[in-house]
């Protein structure tokens, strides 16, 4: 099992790599090419470049998709492979309850990921307000998902499970930390946005990136949650 | 100008020039600057490392003579000696200084895409380097638990720095990863990016691409050693089971229970086997660029040495189990892993013929750099092939944890890459500095460092052989089997590792009386093609390249082209400029 998740792993890395290794005929120095095009109330912007923020994303998301993955597979190896447990002894590995605040939980990451979703794509129809509107609802879910985690930390060691009762448990709290701490990363940028939106001189496309990347961020930290939600409920 | 793209920022005053001394030597956003204070704090750092290599080489030469080296001291200098060296020192200095230095005068930018994000980056090194030197001075002292880290005994009582040395240790690599991380990004980032018109990835000269591959394989590969460093902090301080299997210490069961050491080993190396190429791949890369401008030839099949390093960092992750073949593996398992380890052998072969290829039929010039050049591929020959032999399970099983394995590992990622470190710092010195370092000082370095490390290592293939185990604090009495002669040979060992120690510190003050005396360097004292040679000012002012970025019309080994005057075209000579032989000026 576990060689087979390591390579798991491994291959989803050199899927995202090779994304970018397309990247390598590009020039980066050429208008045309891999380049989008940009729309806004002042006409047209005409062809500009991927801009590097967004290379850069992509490839923090590798980093971190080797990181939760080699979470995940430590967590599959410490299942099967608990001392011992190869050579017919019993393993120590006893589920925990899942608090059933997770499922309120995932029901906000949804919600502020699609709010997300909106807020960019009130960006193309110009709305200022309405950016703005979904932009928070966005953040004020991911704050509601944190908050609601924290509740869960407390539900599970009020159940008796805390860091020390078995390796289930105690993996809750990290691979629940872990992902909690980068969407507090997530946050910092998005309140970034949001003081920046509230400005009068700072204009609509001056924050596009931000909340496109933003956005981005947030569906591949859902994603994040969703593998790890199903593997906690099911193990 | 949020959507501009760095190749076209050709107003170098859109990047406000820094003012006070403050904003332009400390805070500072410069690339180059950076790369100085990455390269001064890794020096420093790894001088620290050096001294506690003497020490252990003390206890071992004379093992009755110092009674200030206890064994948990040995065990303490065993484990920082090598933590420093791999990470602190020379990843540190290979992707943050040189990776910082090179990339954007290489690739003809103004500056790193993220300029802040870089000056955070150097910051929360020199961080990580603080937390690890603090390890020495917690209560009980730094770990001992070998640079491996291996649970159960890194945090058992027995292991010196068990309680919170251990603790500095995880929380150190752990800060240096997230500094990593940052500066990762932004060469990836760079490289990919802010090129300038004219630079195609099949163009840029192979140190970029040596630095551009291993930040990806560091990117990948450090969060393995983040979960592992986590999860063992935990294991230490909160007393969770991820590692830790049920043990008893002094007749008292601990409170741990059915943990996976080997999960640990298996998470260390999915780390430590990319390390060794997070390592080699940019020594590759400079030296393969040293040995052209020296020999003033181009690099012999560059396509192929772009491929070859692309093949190594994709093969570096799948061969990481060799270094535990003797924690009692599935037979298959371990055949899968000598097959793709010697498979690894040939990207790396070819690079090494390619490289013999340059310097055939070349106009060698033996300037200093070229001497450390040439010496790297001695030396990574001797340490590759015996490689061969460790790569495979029947011989490796033998020979693991013996002698041979160090002097092997110190060959191939200690003493190589750090040939082409100072090779390289001869080279881009007074690129840095406008001043050359000094030729005799460099030679007297050369020599002795090039003939010393065979001094110290080739003994030790021998020890090796005859089975004298690493990692001990002495060899008297308690093994019986090892002849008389052993001793000798590590008295031997223990002389010449001084003398190549203290050779180093001619070396710093090389470094220190250069800057302020040395013979003026000119613009492009190499004579060199790539585009760092071609900046307006020397040192390279802030922006790199004044009013206008430089355009590249060729790929960067010129030299030596039949019919031109010179012996090298720069990059950004567009070719209606070309003077042919015998056009007055």
């Amino acid at each position: 099992m576990n060689i087979w998740v390591a390579f798991g792993v491994l291959t989803v890395g050199v899927i995202i790599w090779f994304m970018l290794i397309r990247k390598l005929n590009t020039k980066s120095w050429e208008r045309h090419g891999s380049s989008v095009h940009v729309r806004s109330a002042r006409g047209d912007l005409g062809e500009v470049h991927v801009p590097p923020a967004r290379i850069a994303l992509w490839v923090f998301l590798a980093v971190i998709t080797s990181l939760f993955g080699l979470f995940i597979s430590a967590y599959f190896i410490r299942m099967g492979h608990g001392h011992g447990a190869d050579h017919g002894m019993i393993t120590d590995w006893h589920s925990v309850s899942k608090p059933p605040i997770l499922w309120f939980n995932t029901a906000m990451l949804v919600l502020s990921s699609v709010a997300m979703q909106l807020a960019r794509n009130a960006l193309k129809s110009n709305k200022r307000a309405r950016v703005n509107g979904y932009l928070i609802a966005g953040g004020v879910f991911a704050i509601l998902f944190i908050a609601g985690q924290l509740i869960g930390w407390r539900q599970l060691h009020a159940s008796g499970y805390g860091m020390t009762q078995g390796p289930a448990g105690a993996f809750f709290y990290v691979l629940t930390g872990v992902h909690g701490l980068h969407l507090l990363g997530g946050l910092i940028v998005w309140l970034k946005t949001v003081i920046r939106m509230r400005k009068r001189e700072v204009e609509l496309i001056d924050v596009r990136l931000s909340i496109e990347l933003c956005t981005l961020y947030w569906h591949y930290l859902l994603l994040v949650w969703l593998v790890m939600f199903t593997l906690l409920l099911f193990t | 100008m949020a959507y501009a793209a760095i190749a076209d920022r050709d107003n170098a005053h859109a990047l406000h020039d820094p003012q006070s001394f403050i904003t332009k030597y400390i805070w500072s956003q410069d690339h180059k600057v950076i790369a100085i204070q990455y390269t001064i704090t890794a020096i420093a750092i790894g001088l620290v490392a050096l001294t506690l290599s003497v020490l252990m080489r003390l206890q071992l030469g004379f093992p009755q003579s110092f009674h200030l080296i206890a064994p948990q001291n040995y065990y303490q200098y065993i484990t920082l000696h090598g933590m420093i060296m791999v990470i602190y020192l020379l990843t540190a200095l290979f992707l943050g200084g040189f990776g910082n230095y090179l990339i954007p005068l290489m690739c003809g930018a103004r500056d790193m895409v993220f300029p802040y994000l870089n000056m955070i980056s150097y910051w929360v090194y020199l961080l990580a380097v603080l937390v690890l030197v603090a390890g020495f001075f917690v209560p009980g002292g730094a770990t001992g638990a070998g640079w491996t880290l291996y649970p159960p005994q890194a945090i058992l009582s027995g292991s010196p720095g068990a309680k919170w040395g251990i603790v500095c240790m995880l929380a150190s690599l752990a800060i240096f990863i997230v500094a990593f991380t940052m500066g990762g990004l932004n060469y990836v980032t760079t490289v990919l990016q802010a090129r300038c018109r004219g630079m195609t990835m099949m163009r840029m000269p192979l140190s970029v691409w040596g630095i551009f591959m291993a930040t990806v394989l560091g990117l990948l590969a450090f969060p393995a050693l983040f979960v592992s460093a986590i999860m063992m902090t935990l294991d230490c301080l909160l007393g969770t089971s991820f590692f830790m299997p049920a043990v008893s210490s002094m007749g008292q069961p601990l409170g741990y229970n059915g943990g996976s050491p080997l999960l640990f080993q298996h998470l260390f190396w999915f780390f430590g086997h990319p390390e060794v190429y997070i390592v080699a791949l940019p020594a590759f890369g400079i030296v393969s660029d040293l040995l052209s401008t020296h020999a003033r030839r181009h690099i012999f099949g560059y396509r192929m040495m772009v491929w070859a390093i692309l093949a190594i960092g994709c093969l570096s992750f799948v061969v990481w189990a060799h270094h535990m073949y003797v924690s009692g593996m599935n037979p298959y398992f371990g055949f899968f892993f000598a097959t793709t380890t010697l498979i690894i052998a040939v990207p790396t072969a070819l690079k090494v013929y390619n490289w013999v290829l340059t310097l055939w039929r070349g106009d060698i010039h033996l300037t200093v750099p070229m001497l450390f050049a040439i010496a790297f591929i001695f030396t990574f020959i001797n340490g590759g092939l015996t490689g061969l032999f460790l790569g495979n399970v029947p011989v490796d099983v033998p020979l693991s944890a013996t002698y041979f394995v160090v002097a092997h590992f110190h060959l191939v990622m200690g003493v190589s890459p750090i040939l082409v470190v100072f090779g390289a710092l001869y080279n881009w010195y007074p690129k840095m500095t406008g001043r050359m370092l000094n030729d005799t000082l460099g030679r007297i370095h050369f020599w002795v460092t090039f003939i010393g490390t065979y001094m110290i290592y080739l003994p030790m293939y021998y020890l090796g052989i005859l089975g004298v185990p690493r990692r001990y604090y002495a060899l008297d009495s308690a093994i019986q089997f090892i002849p008389p002669s052993v001793h000798t040979m590590n008295e031997w060992i223990s002389v010449s590792a001084m003398f190549v120690a203290a050779v180093q510190l001619v070396f710093l003050f090389n470094l220190v009386w250069s800057f302020f005396k040395g013979k003026p360097a000119g613009g492009n004292p190499w004579r060199s093609t790539t585009l760092e040679w071609q900046t307006p000012d020397t040192p390279p002012r802030h922006g790199n390249w004044g009013e206008r970025l430089p355009v590249v019309y060729r790929w960067a080994y010129d030299y030596s082209v039949p019919g031109a005057r010179e012996d090298f075209i720069p990059q950004n000579v567009p070719p209606d400029k070309l003077t042919p032989v015998g056009h007055a000026h």
